[in-house]
């Protein structure tokens, strides 16, 4: 009888115990300030640099391979870095608005994770440019943007997951297409970019400000 | 009755150190200036724990230098990683009776 009393007036202090430690591990190791409004403007900025790219291919007649290769690495560089930025720049903001650090140990993990498929899809890309491969080159950045994702995903939402699962299939369906390769690349860094900062916006940014 | 309560570690009774352990359970290791960061408090406070969990043999540190300034990292020992497992487990068994 005396052990159930003292069992009773315990209880609710183990629950928070096991709450407080899945929240410490969470909160760790996975990093909650990416943006939707973010996915949304990236999303934005590839369609524009797809546009883009459409208008520099069809002046392809009046410049040498040479040129047009230049310009369009150049287009796709500075998209990018802009991407890069923009990203930085709105989780910075909501980590800052949550009170919470942007320096997470959990953010350096995320990039860890990610550096290395995306690096690597890069440097691939441009060998099948330089190599006179443009068809596949859509699919390639797709494939290894989506798996760099699911590699990601592992320290951020989980949604991330699937929206790399989805890069990762469209690219692979790219494949059977390959005179479509700007509208699949439009679609999988345009159309799936604004989807998913919507998605994400709705999900978790929106509910958060509401609650604050 | 009593059993149960014998995986119930009194190091993890603090929060502040069940914090440290929650983070170094699922992180390879963790500077001192993160956990501050993520447990929100002072530095005396927080050396002290680590101290603790130093003590039982839970934590390891590794101090180097990145550029001039020190850098602490904290990883939790083969030990820790087990007292903790064992404490996790208790806490759940104690749960789980009571609702039965």
């Amino acid at each position: 009888m005396h052990h159930k009393v003292l069992f009773d007036m315990n209880e609710q202090h183990y629950l928070e115990n096991l709450q407080d430690i899945k929240r410490m591990m969470l909160r760790s190791s996975k990093f909650f300030s990416i943006s939707g409004l973010s996915g949304i403007l990236v999303g934005s900025y590839a369609l524009m640099a797809a546009w883009w790219a459409r208008e520099i291919i069809s002046a392809a007649h009046a410049y040498t391979r040479m040129e047009i290769i230049v310009a369009l690495t150049a287009l796709a560089m500075a998209t990018l870095v802009l991407a890069l930025g923009t990203a930085a720049f709105f989780a910075h903001r909501k980590a800052r608005k949550h009170n919470e650090s942007f320096w997470d140990p959990a953010l350096w993990n995320m990039i860890r994770a990610a550096v290395l498929p995306l690096i690597t899809g890069g440097l691939f890309g441009l060998g099948l440019i330089l190599n006179g491969y443009y068809t596949v080159v859509a699919s390639a950045t797709l494939v290894f943007y989506g798996l760099s994702m699911v590699a990601a995903a592992r320290y951020t939402y989980s949604d991330i997951f699937y929206f790399g699962l989805l890069e990762i299939l469209t690219g692979l369906v790219a494949l059977f297409f390959p005179y479509y390769g700007l509208w699949s690349w439009a679609f999988g860094f345009g159309v799936l970019h604004i989807l998913m900062g919507i998605w994400l916006y709705f999900k978790y940014d929106r509910r958060s400000v509401s609650k604050s | 009755m009593k059993d149960i309560f014998r995986h119930i570690n009194k190091i993890f009774s603090n929060k502040i150190r069940l914090g440290i352990m929650s983070m170094l359970m699922v992180n390879e290791q963790m500077d001192f200036n993160s956990l501050k960061r993520i447990l929100e408090v002072t530095d005396g406070n927080l050396a002290s724990h680590l101290k603790a969990l130093e003590k039982a043999g839970y934590i390891s540190v590794h101090k180097s230098f990145l550029g001039r300034k020190p850098h602490t990292a904290y990883q939790a020992t083969d030990s820790g990683r087990k007292a903790f497992e064992q404490h996790i487990e208790a806490l759940e068994n104690l749960i789980k009776r009571q609702k039965e």
